[in-house]
């Protein structure tokens, strides 16, 4: 194997690898980067055997060929030689030369014979969406998905239609976030795991493109986006029939300005620190306000009053940080917020931001 | 016997394999079908079916040869063990097998099978329906033809009504049963004249069973009531079974031609009425048990009293209930329910106070002067403390409240007669149907 590619091209391609090639497999070929160079291109491949990626670099070929080589060594070898050299990679023997300008090093590869085959993208229809709006709708959706280990399903961001919409949803069971992208498909509920979504995050990130394509099938993901392939595994089991969490209507709502209710959501979070987060809210529609405040028994008190259009009267105590993470996730003027009592779930939307819905359940006090 | 010898290829892959290769792509395999042209192999992911397909198909091939399996192709499937797919694989099966047993195929809306006589819990409201459908599901088109079912919505009619094609499926497997709703009916009707689509009056005109829901929508349609009734009149004539349902019982339906009414009267027109509290109750624990949970009395009991006259609602609020927990995890307690419900009871907009005991006294047929004077007569403290329940249970006022609206000072007088009336309707059949008819005249 021979190629000649610039650092900018191999260095692209190496940032998002390596995330995925992990030490952590009982199988050591999996710290390594598998490159192959065959029909005229470069394809660089990783996988956890949770996701792989697969991203094809253009350079050029003198050479077929394919070798595995340790992830982190390459990456950061490669990360530090100057910017827009040309370097050459030659296999040969077990070894892998590299050399750029003055530099050269040599890294102890692996035959390529012994890297798992990886999973392709099938090549039925997938669905084309535009990259901002899935970006964003991702990085809004997934902070709401679950940490914890003893539920799996709930560590993963579901993706399922219904009439041509594709709502996407995460949950722990605490608070709970769904947007809604108009496609037009109809796909099988899927269960994609967070972690590939960071990886899809990333990839959207760098990309110019203007959309990307997705896949669900049997126990599949996929996502192809420029010169960037990733297939991941689903979750397996049942997701939660989570949209009977979400009240339809409530007997208290408030329209205020987001980024007030913000700055006093943060600001009666300096009071509850040794209440666990806990900071009350309580709409008056004799005044037009809502009033949130936070008591800190040994340190002192907290009441902000924000004014703005309030029907029903009432309170609920709210975990502050579920409170600022939801309100972050708009990117709004104006938020509603509206609930029904102290034990019900409370659900913040905007006009401003169709399609999204972010509920938060109360704390009990 | 397939599990036996995968269990010795396994055991010899083990063997010329890396132990981490090995637990990486060949644990949780199994073989799950051979037969001597295919056979499949089940792994746990895309991952495990990619490296097996690709990198080991020639091992996996050569041992399958050694033990005495000489299949023509080998299939790797993903195995699910969610519930969902098993369970669609399920309904396809069953699907596929009624389909063998039929010669010819329903056409489009199909029954769903899940509704059915089993699961149908019999009330006092419903009893007489239920008979009916019963002796219909036995022998179609000879007694109660047409059968007319009518009530209020969520009360149980299309499910009653797909009880019986599905009891007429099993009994006599060669009947031809056309289900549809009015809009289908309707909109096929249109298509028919606008596209001049052929086979319409063939269609419904052939079947040995038609079934309808929603008859009430035919209103103001004249044209499609006149197809309609010629189609009634063949399969009448032809001593074809013939369903309907309705919201409103024959004469209340506007703009329905005569000569239609008449003949939704001609065989039977049964109501169904909103369930009593036993079946309510019975109702909500026949479908926590489907969902296999086994709820508390107590819990029950919160759902069963809150909502009253609709089982669809009845049945979304304790799948709320069960979703909310599950997500949750956590288990469903008197508090929970009694959160999740609250919302549910918003107070009605025209209900107000006054015509609450207005519309109780004239039910009792006594004047209004009466009710909220300090007279004692049983005629007239009866009705008194049945407005007094039900202002508190519609329009949730407090005790005192209720007192003055009923021109009484102490409001312990309010507490007693509420208290009173809603142990009554547990057992006292006539005050159940009082109350409940003074609910039907205020809502209706």
């Amino acid at each position: 194997m021979k190629i000649q590619i610039t650092q900018n091209n191999l260095h692209k391609a190496l940032t998002l690898l390596s995330r995925v090639a992990s030490t952590k497999s009982p199988l050591p070929i999996l710290s390594n980067i598998l490159l192959s160079v065959k029909n005229g291109v470069l394809e660089l491949s990783a996988t956890n055997l949770e996701v792989a990626i697969t991203h094809t670099a253009r350079g050029k070929i003198e050479k077929e060929g394919s070798v595995t080589v340790p992830a982190r060594l390459f990456t950061d070898f490669i990360s530090q030689l100057p910017k827009n050299e040309t370097i050459e990679l030659f296999f040969d023997k077990n070894k892998l030369l590299i050399t750029a300008g003055s530099y050269s090093s040599h890294i102890q590869g692996t035959v390529s014979d012994d890297y798992p085959a990886l999973p392709t993208l099938s090549t039925k229809e997938s669905l084309v969406v535009d990259t901002k709006s899935l970006q964003q709708t991702l990085t809004r959706t997934m902070l709401a998905a679950s940490h914890d280990d003893s539920r799996p399903v709930l560590g993963g961001v579901l993706f399922h239609t219904i009439d041509k919409q594709l709502y996407i949803a995460a949950t722990d069971g605490y608070r709970l976030a769904e947007s809604a992208l108009s496609i037009e498909a109809d796909i099988k509920n899927s269960i994609v795991p967070t972690s590939t979504l960071q990886d899809v995050l990333k990839i959207l990130q760098d990309t110019s493109e203007k959309t990307v394509t997705m896949q669900f099938e049997d126990g599949q993901f996929g996502l192809k986006c420029e010169e960037t392939t990733l297939v991941s595994r689903l979750i397996e089991g049942q997701y939660p029939e989570y949209k009977q969490l979400i009240p339809e209507s409530s007997e208290i709502s408030a329209t205020i300005v987001r980024e007030e209710l913000l700055t006093a959501a943060k600001l009666a979070g300096l009071f509850a620190r040794e209440s666990g987060g806990s900071i009350t809210l309580n709409a008056s529609e004799a005044d037009s306000s809502l009033v949130v405040s936070s008591v800190a028994s040994q340190v002192g008190d907290n009441t902000s009053s924000i004014s703005g259009k309030v029907s029903g009267d009432g309170n609920v105590v709210l975990n502050v940080r579920y409170l600022t993470d939801a309100l972050n996730c708009f990117e709004t003027n104006e938020i509603t917020f509206r609930f029904s009592g102290s034990i019900s779930p409370c659900v913040l939307s905007s006009k401003e931001q169709p399609g999204y819905q972010h509920i938060v359940m109360p704390l009990k006090s | 016997m397939d599990e036996g010898i995968w269990r010795a290829i396994l055991a010899e892959i083990e063997v010329s394999v890396s132990r981490a290769s090995f637990i990486t792509w060949f644990r949780n395999t199994t073989l799950a079908e051979s037969t001597d042209d295919v056979a499949t192999i089940k792994v746990p992911n895309i991952f495990a079916k990619q490296q097996l397909e690709v990198k080991y198909a020639d091992t996996i091939k050569g041992l399958l040869e050694k033990h005495g399996l000489k299949p023509k192709r080998i299939v790797y499937s993903i195995a699910t063990t969610s519930p969902s797919s098993q369970k669609s694989e399920s309904v396809a099966t069953q699907a596929q097998t009624a389909q063998a047993t039929k010669p010819r195929p329903n056409a489009a809306p199909v029954i769903n099978e899940k509704y059915n006589f089993e699961n149908f819990i019999v009330g006092s409201g419903n009893e007489f329906a239920y008979a009916a459908c019963q002796a219909i599901a036995q022998n179609p088109g000879t007694k109660y033809n047409p059968l007319f079912i009518y009530g209020g919505v969520g009360l149980g009619k299309t499910h009653l009504i797909q009880a019986v094609g599905n009891g007429i499926k099993t009994n006599h497997p060669e009947s031809r049963i056309v289900y549809v709703s009015t809009e289908t009916f309707v909109n096929e009707f249109l298509d028919s004249i606008r596209f001049k689509k052929q086979g319409f009056a063939d269609r419904y005109r052939s079947a040995d069973v038609l079934i309808i829901d929603d008859i009430q929508f035919i209103a103001g349609k004249e044209k499609t009531q006149e197809e309609f009734f010629h189609t009634f009149n063949a399969l009448h004539q032809a001593n074809k079974q013939i369903i309907l349902t309705s919201d409103k019982p024959p004469k209340a339906i506007p703009t329905l031609e005569e000569r239609l009414r008449s003949r939704f009267e001609w065989g039977m027109a049964i109501d169904i009425q909103p369930p009593d509290l036993e079946t309510r109750q019975a109702i909500l624990q026949a479908k926590a048990s489907s969902h296999g949970v086994i709820l508390r009395d107590e819990v029950i009991d919160v759902l069963a009293k809150a909502i009253q006259t609709n089982i669809r609602e009845l049945e979304g609020s304790l799948n709320q209930l069960l979703a909310f927990c599950e997500l949750r995890n956590i288990e469903p307690d008197i508090a929970t329910a009694q959160a999740l419900i609250k919302g549910k009871q918003t107070r009605p907009r025209h209900l107000t106070p006054k015509g609450i005991v207005e519309k109780t006294a004239s039910h009792f047929d006594i004047p209004f002067s009466d009710i909220v004077s300090a007279k004692r007569d049983k005629d007239i403290v009866t009705p008194r403390q049945v407005a007094m329940y039900l202002l508190r249970s519609e329009l949730h006022m407090s005790f005192p409240k209720i007192a003055t609206e009923l021109g009484r000072k102490d409001h312990t007088t309010a507490i007693h007669s509420v208290d009173k009336v809603e142990s009554l309707i547990g057992h006292d059949f006539v005050m159940r149907q009082h109350v409940q008819e003074i609910r039907e005249k205020l809502h209706g």
